[in-house]
């Protein structure tokens, strides 16, 4: 059951107005790649980037919060390069995250490219562990609200 | 009743197509059809699917439009999905940003050339 349970995967597509080659190096060169990587509030110092675009090769950066200068540093590795198509890089688990692989494909659109994003990844024990208190919560609810109601 | 109940909302979690489906569903209600077109599976067979999830609680569909679209049950999995909404939100985050980036080198490269 755990393991059913803590696998979960998403597919996100985005447009960008910008022709595949131009989005690719954008994607794989550290001095582009320390402009956006990391949500709002997060930066990621050029410094802290090595980026060996080959399959096997490293994948290292350090996110620091706008906010409180808390470090998150990322070791993950290229698992598949086919430029300028295709990303594949994944990570083992550490320090409490869970293993995890993104897939990176580039469409050309012309003017325009493409990038859909599929995540798949893994639940740590810890994680796991709070996600399962949030279900079973959920499921008491579940319960309480048929105890409640009968069988609706 | 009730164990029946849990049982079904267990199983129907079980499989990564219908994971997939709910995932799909997150994103915004849609229709038999929608669902079907990125799995290359049978209408029928994606109707079978929902028809479980539907009894597992985890969906409902409207009644009244004549497509009937499928609409997500978010709260028993919330709990679960914590973690992988902060992937999400992590991705969606950096792309507002890169599609930021990409503006400015198109700006620069008018001046330049």
């Amino acid at each position: 059951m755990a393991e059913t349970m803590t696998h979960r995967e998403f597919t996100l597509t985005h447009v960008f107005d910008a022709p595949r080659e131009v989005v690719w190096k954008a994607w794989t060169e550290p001095e582009q790649l320390a402009r956006w990587w990391g949500p709002e509030g997060i930066s990621t110092p050029l410094a802290t980037i090595e980026m060996d675009v080959r399959p096997g090769g490293r994948f290292r950066l350090t996110m620091v919060s706008d906010a409180d200068g808390s470090e998150f540093p990322s070791e993950m590795e290229f698992r598949e390069v086919t430029r300028p198509e295709r990303l594949v890089f994944g990570w083992s688990e550490q320090r409490g995250i869970g293993a995890g692989e993104v897939t990176v494909t580039f469409t050309d659109l012309g003017d325009k490219t493409e990038l859909i994003t599929f995540f798949a990844g893994y639940a740590t024990d810890e994680m796991a562990a709070a996600a399962q208190a949030g279900w079973t919560g959920q499921l008491a609810k579940l319960r309480d609200l048929l105890a409640g109601k009968g069988s609706r | 009743m009730r164990t029946e109940q849990l049982d079904s909302t267990f199983a129907a979690l079980a499989d990564p197509t219908r994971r997939a489906i709910l995932a799909r569903l997150a994103a915004g209600e849609a229709t038999v059809t929608e669902l079907a077109e990125p799995f290359a599976m049978s209408m029928p067979a994606v109707s079978k699917h929902l028809k479980v999830l539907e009894r597992a609680g985890l969906i409902t569909r409207a009644r009244t439009a004549q497509w009937r679209p499928c609409r997500l049950e978010p709260r028993p999995l919330a709990g679960a999905a914590d973690w992988l909404e902060s992937y999400r939100q992590f991705f969606e985050g950096s792309y507002d940003r890169l599609a930021e980036h990409l503006r400015e080198i198109h700006e620069r490269g008018r001046h330049d050339g």
